[in-house]
């Protein structure tokens, strides 16, 4: 065989060699595209680099995140002082620098979001993957924990647990992450159920390869798409608990600085009436890192995934 | 050890069971089939979609259970075998998958998909996964891409290298060029007869098209509702098929000649309920020359020729259903 016919692999070699992009970068490049993701994803770049620059703002400024300033820092009559040059997003009742606060706040959502996501995702993978790939009472017993978890109510379940153990950052995260595993699970269960009878499954099966070699090397590795997509979806929804939390008094712990309880602050008294920068500013900056956060999400499904709807785009 | 690298005796899968929770409807997909498998030779097994097949041939693998009867393996009972001694039997016996989409791992390359029964027989080497490729097709510079950048043939060529990876002696493919082209499929087969001749391999090649099996086969088994309803030496079954249902899918594929009528004995209806089959001949409700005696009697293959069909009246067949 020295002059080789133009097979199918030949033909196809040829063809490859004008455009050869790897899977990765054929994503990459959908996500660029993208306005909104790429928007996203630079507006959370941002937030994190403000999260990480926080004791470095307190030094510029000079105000530390917890530190009272009641001569410069608040009005004769005790109200707090507007955005001015001294402090750059006012401050709040007790005269400390809001924006010191905010970037303080920024590291407690971020290490929330992204912490109990994590965790959840790990929970929500484990529980999916053994409940769909062993099906018959495996899959029975954790379908009905999940849907046992999604029928107790947040609020009472969070406020009753922090009466009992007292507020602390590592019950909320424990707390979010209880509460946020259970949809991945289902996903994860449910496409599971549809990857176990492919025909790939089925070959690595009828090699005598192990339940858990073939859950490890074929299955999982088939379901990066939704686990990275519903994770990074996980984070907002994650930061959002946290405030809420926050607000309520049962999750971080003042002075300590977070978004939720900086809203919590504008709300006593109706503080919020005379000093709309007390709301404005951390409202926006979660509405901003929500947002971020589901649009990325969003844009990474669809870079990931083509064929899906893309509603009318 | 027998001449035969496969012998499947009585075999039957049924599925749901009696009892107080379940429905009580029991399937028999597969009930009493024999086949014999001969070294170096191609047994072709042909019927409709839901004649049980595929359950078949899941069963062979162990990924279903077997209600009843044995599967030797070179003299070997894979159904009475743990699952160590089906792992280490199982080398010599194994599948091609109908569909070169589903049947490969998206998220390995070709390299990594044909060297995994290497790896889970924990002897992987990459000069052997090399040599498989090649030999069936694959250019070595395409071993590191995904299957999503090959076309169905080449994934098909890329699952029979996965095939061949453990040295079989059997395989078993399930309807292999059903989803390609016409063309990709001639290449495939004649692949495979390349294949069959270098390595001795024995192949059970399960189709629903006769054109191929009439290619590839040396003898055809003919299934119908979970039962081998005739089988026999290609050509005698080709030329002069015994059981009305062998006629009536003969006279039912297409021929390559415009213009031309479709005979009258085409089958028509559906197969019935795999769950409530008809009492008898399970193929009296769709048989032309269908007598009393079907519905009270259900007629058995004859064992002792070599072709031989699960009918009373072969003859009558043969002269009313002639007009092929």
């Amino acid at each position: 065989m020295t002059i080789l016919p133009k097979t199918p692999s030949r033909a196809a070699r040829e063809a490859a060699a004008v455009v050869q992009r790897s899977s990765t970068s054929l994503t990459l490049r959908r996500l660029v595209r993208d306005p909104a993701s790429l928007v996203s994803m630079l507006v959370i770049v941002l937030i994190f680099a403000f999260a990480l620059a926080a004791p470095l703002i307190a030094e510029l400024t000079g105000h530390g995140p917890t530190e009272q300033f009641r001569e410069t820092g608040l009005s004769p009559a005790g109200i707090p002082v507007a955005p001015n040059s001294e402090f750059l997003l006012g401050t709040d009742q007790l005269g400390r620098d809001m924006l010191v606060r905010l970037a303080y706040g920024a590291q407690i959502s971020l290490l929330v979001g992204v912490v109990a996501s994590l965790f959840a995702a790990g929970i929500g993978i484990t529980v999916g993957l053994t409940a769909g790939f062993f099906g018959g009472a495996t899959d029975t017993v954790l379908s009905r924990v999940m849907d046992l978890v999604m029928s107790i109510p947040f609020l009472l379940c969070a406020i009753a647990l922090v009466s009992v153990l007292g507020p602390s950052l590592t019950l909320s995260i424990a707390v979010i992450v209880f509460f946020s595993w259970t949809g991945l699970g289902r996903v994860i269960r449910g496409q599971v159920l549809a990857l176990k009878h492919r025909e790939f499954v089925e070959a690595a099966r009828s090699l005598g390869a192990s339940g858990f070699s073939i859950m490890y090397r074929d299955v999982l590795p088939n379901l990066i798409v939704p686990i990275l997509i519903y994770t990074t979806l996980m984070i907002p929804s994650a930061i959002v608990f946290e405030a809420t939390l926050s607000f309520l008094g049962l999750g971080i712990v003042p002075p300590t600085p977070s978004w939720g309880g900086m809203l919590a602050d504008a709300a006593n008294n109706s503080l919020y009436l005379v000093a709309w920068w007390m709301v404005i500013v951390p409202g926006t900056a979660l509405l901003v890192t929500t947002l971020s956060f589901n649009l990325l999400g969003d844009g990474l499904r669809d870079a990931l995934d083509p064929t899906s709807a893309r509603g009318g785009k | 050890m027998s001449e035969f690298v496969v012998e499947v005796k009585d075999l039957a899968v049924h599925f749901g069971r009696a009892g107080r929770f379940a429905s009580g409807r029991v399937v028999k997909a597969v009930d009493g089939v024999s086949l014999e498998l001969k070294r170096g030779q191609t047994l072709g097994l042909v019927g409709e979609s839901g004649c049980g097949k595929s359950t078949l041939i899941r069963s062979l693998f162990g990924l279903t259970p077997v209600t009843r009867g044995s599967i030797e393996v070179f003299g070997k009972d894979i159904t009475a075998s743990s699952r160590s001694e089906r792992k280490r039997l199982g080398t010599q016996m194994q599948m091609v998958f109908q569909d070169p989409y589903s049947a490969l791992d998206p998220r390995m390359t070709v390299h990594e998909i044909v060297a995994e029964p290497l790896r889970i027989a924990g002897r992987y080497d990459a000069k052997a996964v090399a040599e498989l490729l090649d030999r069936v097709g694959v250019s070595a510079e395409m071993a590191q891409r995904k299957p999503s950048e090959f076309s169905g043939g080449q994934r098909q060529r890329v699952g029979i290298a996965r095939a061949l990876a453990l040295k079989p002696e059997v395989l078993v493919l399930d309807e292999p060029v059903s989803a390609l082209d016409v063309s990709i499929q001639a290449q495939i087969l004649n692949l495979l007869a390349e294949l069959q001749s270098e390595l001795q391999l024995a192949y059970l090649f399960v189709s629903h098209d006769l054109a191929v099996v009439r290619h590839i086969a040396d003898e055809v088994a003919v299934m119908y509702l979970g039962r081998i309803v005739e089988r026999g030496p290609k050509n005698d079954l080709f030329t002069a098929p015994r059981h009305p249902y062998t006629r009536s899918l003969l006279a039912s594929a297409p021929v390559a000649r415009p213009g031309a009528a479709r005979t009258k004995h085409a089958l028509a209806g559906e197969p019935p309920d795999a769950a409530n089959p008809p009492s008898g001949c399970t193929f009296r409700t769709r048989c032309p020359i269908a007598r009393d005696r079907c519905a009270a009697e259900r007629p058995a293959l004859g064992a002792d020729t070599a072709h031989s069909a699960a009918c009373f009246f072969p003859d009558v067949a043969a002269r009313e259903m002639a007009t092929v």
